[in-house]
């Protein structure tokens, strides 16, 4: 009796290692793609085809058709843990860190410059001021869900705060009637960069359940 | 003699392994060919070399471990800029201001409708445009300049505006 007992517990245990190490590899395997990304871009960036970008202060030229940038925002949600490591992993506050901080707005289809209050200039307050927006982002929808403006306006509202949004505007939609379900699924799409112009609410779910868990998740681990 | 060699190489080496890595270590960035150099200003003198940890506008607010650029792919109006250096308590005088001016000077270059490039002055004269100033080239060094109009129209282009403080 007591074999089987400790052969139980062993058993647990190991399963609970392993799981702990195949999370652990996953990862730290998603922060390795972004780092090697990031060094391809700043090699490419230290030998320029055109001259002329290396002169710019211009954080935008440098990624312009830059192959090695498209890649680093294709590797989707799953990087922005990974990205914003890179803005906490030292005190570095430079080219290479802000490339991180426009390739976090890009994979979110989100541009925080466009908000008056926005004061992001450089990596450091652009980490300040992401985290504060996410944060607040189930307020944010919940405000705009739940206001009197008409369904189009909300979806609009929604499109502009980014993917970031999604989740929770999937979670007030329920409540509402076809028309604003159908303006929501839009924004949606539009800010997961699915460029699919149709399809329900609930296609959209279906379609991106993943996505959306992925994108919940990373900003629920930073509230309280 | 030869053990001792061996040990003191083996503790360097165990120190080099186990010594934290500097944080805070820089990333030389591109260095720019006498003929690009010549390319960018009518006149020119190296003061320094350059780190990607740095820019133009950051180096002319007095910032050297910062890339500072507040606005999005459009490189931004004069206004704008004025809007931004405001922050900083900096006035615009303009490029043609003369007379008695607060010493702590910011220049701007392209056209009113496109910024491309910042600079500081190294000295205070009664006219923006006789300051000597000095300025980091995007990514590349930093250099010196005589005047405050020292660019050619292919890279940054004409002094188009200037703040005070």
């Amino acid at each position: 009796m007591k074999w089987k007992r400790l052969t139980a517990v062993l058993v647990a245990v190991a399963v609970v290692a392993v799981a702990a190490v195949v999370f652990v590899r996953a990862e730290s395997s998603h922060a390795r793609e972004v780092r090697k990304t990031l060094d391809q871009i700043m090699q490419g960036i230290d030998k320029p085809s055109n001259p002329a970008t290396a002169l710019s202060s211009n954080p935008y030229d440098y990624i312009k058709d830059n192959p090695d940038y498209a890649a680093l925002v294709a590797l989707g949600f799953e990087a922005l843990p990974a990205l914003e490591a890179e803005l906490a992993a030292d005190e570095a506050n430079g080219l290479r860190e802000y490339v991180a901080c426009i390739a976090i707005e890009d994979i979110t289809n989100c541009d925080l410059k466009q908000f008056p209050d926005s004061v992001w200039d450089q990596a450091a307050t652009f980490k300040t001021e992401w985290d504060d927006y996410l944060r607040g982002m189930p307020q944010r929808v919940s405000a705009i869900m739940s206001s009197d403006r008409p369904a189009s306006d909300k979806a609009a509202e929604i499109r502009r705060l980014g993917a970031p949004a999604v989740p929770y505007a999937l979670d007030a939609a329920q409540e509402q009637d076809g028309n604003s379900q159908s303006e929501v699924a839009r924004a949606a799409r539009a800010a997961f960069g699915d460029t699919a112009a149709t399809g329900t609410l609930s296609d959209f779910r279906r379609e991106h359940a993943d996505s959306v868990r992925v994108i919940r998740d990373y900003v629920e681990d930073r509230r309280p | 003699m030869r053990g001792v060699g061996r040990v003191a190489i083996l503790a360097v080496s165990a120190a080099l392994v186990l010594a934290p890595v500097d944080a805070s270590a820089l990333s030389p960035s591109t260095v720019t060919s006498t003929a690009q150099r010549n390319h960018v200003a009518y006149s020119w003198s190296y003061h320094t070399r350059g780190y990607y940890e740095n820019n133009c506008l950051a180096f002319a607010l007095g910032n050297t471990t910062a890339w500072i650029w507040p606005w999005g792919a459009a490189n931004p109006t004069v206004s704008q800029v004025s809007s931004y250096l405001s922050r900083y308590l900096f006035s615009y005088v303009g490029p043609n201001a003369a007379g008695p001016l607060k010493t702590r000077r910011i220049y701007c270059y392209g056209s009113t409708s496109r910024v491309t490039h910042f600079a500081r002055n190294t000295t205070a004269t009664s006219s923006i445009r006789t300051d000597a100033i000095r300025a980091k080239w995007g990514g590349c060094e930093v250099f010196n300049h005589r005047h405050a109009n020292p660019y050619t129209p292919t890279i940054y282009g004409p002094l188009v505006g200037a703040w005070v403080r």
